[in-house]
């Protein structure tokens, strides 16, 4: 069985070095955020209200006197734990799609084919928007609602990876194997298909944290994630948007939005190439 | 098979050397290689793989990939040979795998239009009317059918006659083929090179046709160049070189080929294999497999020269130059 | 190609029926009554009557659905229960809007990602292929409701040289109509530029690679040897063969485009399905928010058809599946 890749050989590439760092550095800055924070992020009239970034409030105050900087650090306490809940729930889904149609094909692989073109074919904000206004009085557990239905709406490549991956193990001459020893099919696929699955459902599932803190800042951004006084990004780039002039107020939640994505794209870029290489030298 | 005449050579290759950068140094997959063709004349350059062959001929179109570093003389109808405006307009070349040299996603006729489009101006009407004649030139039935197929459409003889229909279409006087039937199965193998004797009857077309198969250089060419790690090693008329080959490569060469029409078995392969572009020996590349081999043979390097008893014949080996041939 | 359209076609119709079936789905699973959801607030007992007859909503789940189906090919979408107006006008005054931002968006998508994609494949290892790749990974991570928010900093607040939201100027019935198409191209280009940037840079990328691999292709070889120009080789041999992945890959986006509408439209308050759809959630406009929802669902299955014709158009190789 390979081995999975070595962090050396992925931080041997820069541009994945940059994205492991950034990853790193934006979840230990949202995890110790309580500790760091200068003040408390939901305190008013802290300060005067919209004032530029100084040196009391290194980046500025909003439109009631909350300081920027604590609100943009706990902000990463609701976008980044969102991002890897939603993808957890996607992986899962998707893993479990993805295996019973490689695993029992036929009338399960069509429907579930079928199934995952559909989801492909919706607009995954609009059909956010469509579940989220059926479910609009719910209030409570909004984070958890977002967090699913991110999760429901994002399985479907991670469904064709392991669907492809399934099919071609399926074949090799350790399964056959483990058939022939009269190993129970569920045994074989959790135990010697599945992990070959593992390594590009790691690649992906990178790639789709990015994505989903994407979709849940433009949910936040809408007002449709979770409710304020809860700083988020996308929320904090809304309320940037009606005092467009205190531009400190949208232009540094969009710079975390980007580098946590553009993180998690490079560290997925670099788990792909580090792959890829594993594999050339395996051959 | 033409006669040779005593003209102009068509072209002439002098000094040709071809290395290429790799991870492993400096290779030299052509090494002080000279020729020269004259025109209508069918010459064969025959070899293993690895010789350098392809990369002779690649070398005479200006072809080769970036990283090779090419030196030595080429000459066109006497004055240096510039490939890219000669490209087309009097030099052409066909290669060996038609599947992938055709462009996928463009028609036939596209395809085979366009160098009349670009070098002889034609307009549409006038294009496709050209295109049927070279098609037919190339050996292909009711070529109106073929006109709108795609290559994936095409069996592989096909292919490579609308290939060899392309190169026509450059009027060239010089056609280059590299390995244009290795790729096909056998029994088209013969139409095609009939096709490319009966164009070089036809259109008076010289034929520069590199082949490791000695079957194939048989049946269309006028001389042989005979090459290996990079340099000719022996040049003779074909018939020659078949019936009496006097290089110890030829003949070992020769000796290991099956023949059809007899009952003993063939000879056992050479010892030893090809020195790698990378790895050269001195002197004679071919010495640590010559059954020939002496002491002078690591010094120096031999000169392709004449035969004491047939000028025409050209041998790079000291030791069989006295041979009668 | 005339089979190949029918066949694909034919994928396309189950497609969009599932999409009228989640619509309808939604529309059940929303709580409360379903006549509290579908009719307005003040309506009189008479259009009370009228829709729930309409919309067969006393009977159960089965007729309503095939009702439903009935109601919408016959172009009825509902009444918006908050400007009681019928949604399909609504909706037909909308889609213009976002139709030409999308369009444009496409546009630029396209342009910039093709030639930026091509600059770097033929000018590969260069600064200009580095520092475009870094630019990629940058605009690909960026919110584009960010990014049109910065552009909208930049050049209309900073640097005013482009309006900051609306599609048309106000007074722009009262300018000549050369005028007043200046004026609609100049409301379009931040907000299509906001939208297609992002994906832009990922159309680069892949065509980058693409590029590259055809270069190396030898049928390439085959085109230079016949003393082609390279100008010509590009163009007609490399970029032909090569447009194909972007092809694709602009079907599979399609969705994500517009989604990316939704927000982009909110930043400039383009009147266009996304606000539409925005106001319809503010309200609590059901009928409103499921048929923007069906609508743009159809969109992308008929974009989705028409990006795999022209795949087919391009490779005939295609046509064979």
């Amino acid at each position: 069985m390979a081995s999975p890749p070595r962090l050396q050989r992925l931080t041997r590439q820069p541009m994945a070095a940059v994205g492991l760092g950034l990853v790193v550095a934006l979840t230990l800055l949202a995890a110790v955020a309580p500790w760091i924070a200068p003040y408390d992020p939901l305190q008013v009239q802290l300060g005067p209200a919209n004032s530029a970034p100084g040196l009391e409030f290194l980046l500025g105050t909003d439109a009631v006197g909350r300081d920027c900087l604590s609100r943009l650090l706990y902000g990463g306490r609701v976008s980044l734990p969102i991002g890897l809940l939603a993808v957890a729930v996607a992986v899962s889904l998707g893993t479990a799609m993805g295996a019973a149609a490689g695993f029992l094909g036929g009338w399960a692989d069509t429907l579930i084919g079928w199934l995952t073109d559909l989801f492909l074919a919706l607009p995954r904000l609009v059909l956010l928007l469509a579940v989220l206004a059926v479910a609009s009085r719910v209030q409570h557990g909004r984070f958890l609602l977002v967090a699913l239905v991110l999760g429901a709406t994002g399985w479907m490549p991670v469904a064709r990876i392991v669907r492809a991956q399934v099919m071609s193990t399926r074949g090799r001459p350790w399964v056959q194997a483990a058939r022939g020893l009269g190993l129970p099919p569920s045994r074989i696929l959790v135990r010697h298909v599945l992990p070959w699955a593992l390594p590009p459902v790691m690649v992906h599932a990178s790639l789709l944290v990015g994505t989903t803190i994407l979709a849940e800042a433009a949910l936040s951004f809408l007002g449709l994630g979770v409710p304020q006084p809860t700083p988020t990004w996308g929320n904090m780039i809304a309320e940037g948007m009606h005092r467009l002039d205190s531009w400190w107020l949208t232009v540094f939640p969009g710079l975390a939005i980007t580098a946590a994505v553009a993180g998690f794209n490079l560290l997925g870029d670099g788990l792909r190439d580090a792959l890829s290489r594993e594999e050339e030298t395996a051959a | 098979m033409s006669p040779t005449t005593h003209r102009q050579p068509l072209l002439e290759i002098e000094d040709l050397t071809v290395q290429f950068a790799t991870a492993d140094g400096p290779a030299r997959a052509v090494d002080g290689l000279s020729l020269s063709i004259k025109p209508g004349e069918a010459l064969a350059l025959v070899g293993e793989s690895g010789c350098g062959k392809t990369a002779t001929a690649l070398a005479i179109m200006d072809l080769l990939p970036a990283h090779a570093t090419v030196s030595g003389t080429l000459r066109w109808d006497g004055a240096a040979l510039d490939p890219r405006r000669q490209r087309g307009q009097g030099l052409a070349m066909i290669f060996q795998e038609p599947a992938t040299a055709l462009n996928p996603v463009l028609s036939v006729q596209t395809q085979v239009a366009e160098p009349l489009k670009v070098h002889r101006r034609l307009g549409r009407l006038a294009a496709r009317q050209e295109v049927l004649r070279l098609l037919d030139l190339a050996g292909l039935p009711q070529p109106e059918t073929l006109l709108g197929a795609f290559p994936h459409q095409l069996s592989g003889g096909q292919r490579q006659r609308v290939m060899i229909a392309m190169a026509l279409a450059c009027q060239p006087r010089l056609l280059l083929a590299d390995e244009p039937t290795t790729a096909l199965d056998a029994s088209v193998r013969a139409g095609i090179l009939d096709t490319l004797a009966r164009l070089q009857r036809e259109l008076g077309l010289a034929i520069l046709l590199v082949s490791h198969d000695l079957g194939v250089v048989q049946r269309i060419a006028d001389r042989v160049a005979v090459i290996y790690a990079g340099r000719i090693v022996e040049l003779a008329p074909c018939q020659r070189l078949l019936e009496a080959p006097v290089h110890p490569y030829t003949r070992a060469l020769l000796a290991c080929l099956p023949d059809p029409f007899s009952d003993t078995p063939p000879a056992e392969p050479i010892p030893g294999q090809p020195p790698r572009a990378t790895a050269r020996p001195t002197g004679c590349a071919f010495h640590p497999r010559c059954p020939m081999a002496e002491p002078a043979c690591l010094r120096l390097e031999p000169a392709l020269e004449p035969m004491a008893r047939a000028p025409h014949r050209l041998v790079a080996c000291p030791l069989v130059h006295g041979e009668p041939a | 190609m005339i089979r190949f359209t029918l066949r694909r076609l034919l994928t396309a119709i189950p497609l969009a029926w599932a999409v009228v079936t989640v619509s309808f789905l939604l529309l059940e699973a929303a709580p409360g009554d379903v006549s509290g959801v579908l009719v307005p607030q003040g309506a009189s007992p008479a259009l009370r009557e009228a829709i729930l007859t309409k919309w067969q909503l006393e009977a159960p789940m089965v007729t309503r659905y095939l009702t439903a189906l009935g109601n919408l090919c016959s172009g009825d979408l509902g009444l918006s229960v908050v400007r009681e107006r019928p949604v399909l006008d609504l909706i037909r005054e909308a889609l213009p809007a976002t139709l030409a931002l999308t369009g444009c968006a496409l546009a630029v998508m396209v342009l910039l990602g093709l030639g930026i994609g091509s600059l770097q494949a033929l000018r590969r290892g260069s600064w200009l292929d580095r520092s475009a790749t870094i630019t990629s990974v940058v605009l690909h991570a960026v919110p584009s409701f960010w990014l049109a928010m910065v552009l909208v900093l930049c050049f209309a607040l900073w640097f005013p040289v482009l309006p900051a939201s609306q599609a048309t100027d106000p007074m722009a019935a009262y300018l000549p109509a050369w005028r007043q198409g200046l004026d609609r191209l100049a409301h379009l280009l931040l907000p299509a530029l906001a939208l297609g940037a992002a994906n832009a840079a990922l159309i680069a990328r892949h065509h980058r690679s693409a590029l590259l691999e055809v270069m190396d292709q030898d049928f390439i070889r085959t085109a230079r040897s016949l003393g082609l120009g390279p100008w010509r080789v590009l163009t007609r041999h490399a970029l032909r063969a090569a447009v194909l992945p972007t092809v694709t890959l602009l079907g599979v986006a399609l969705p994500f485009l517009f989604s990316g509408s939704v927000v982009v439209e909110r930043v400039f308050a383009w009147p266009g399905m996304g606000t539409l759809i925005f106001e319809g959630i503010e309200h609590q406009d059901t009928p409103v928010v499921l048929g923007c929802f069906l609508v743009y669902g159809l969109l992308v299955v008929v974009g989705g058809l028409l990006a795999d014709l022209a795949a087919a158009a391009l490779d005939p190789r295609i046509r064979l599946d």
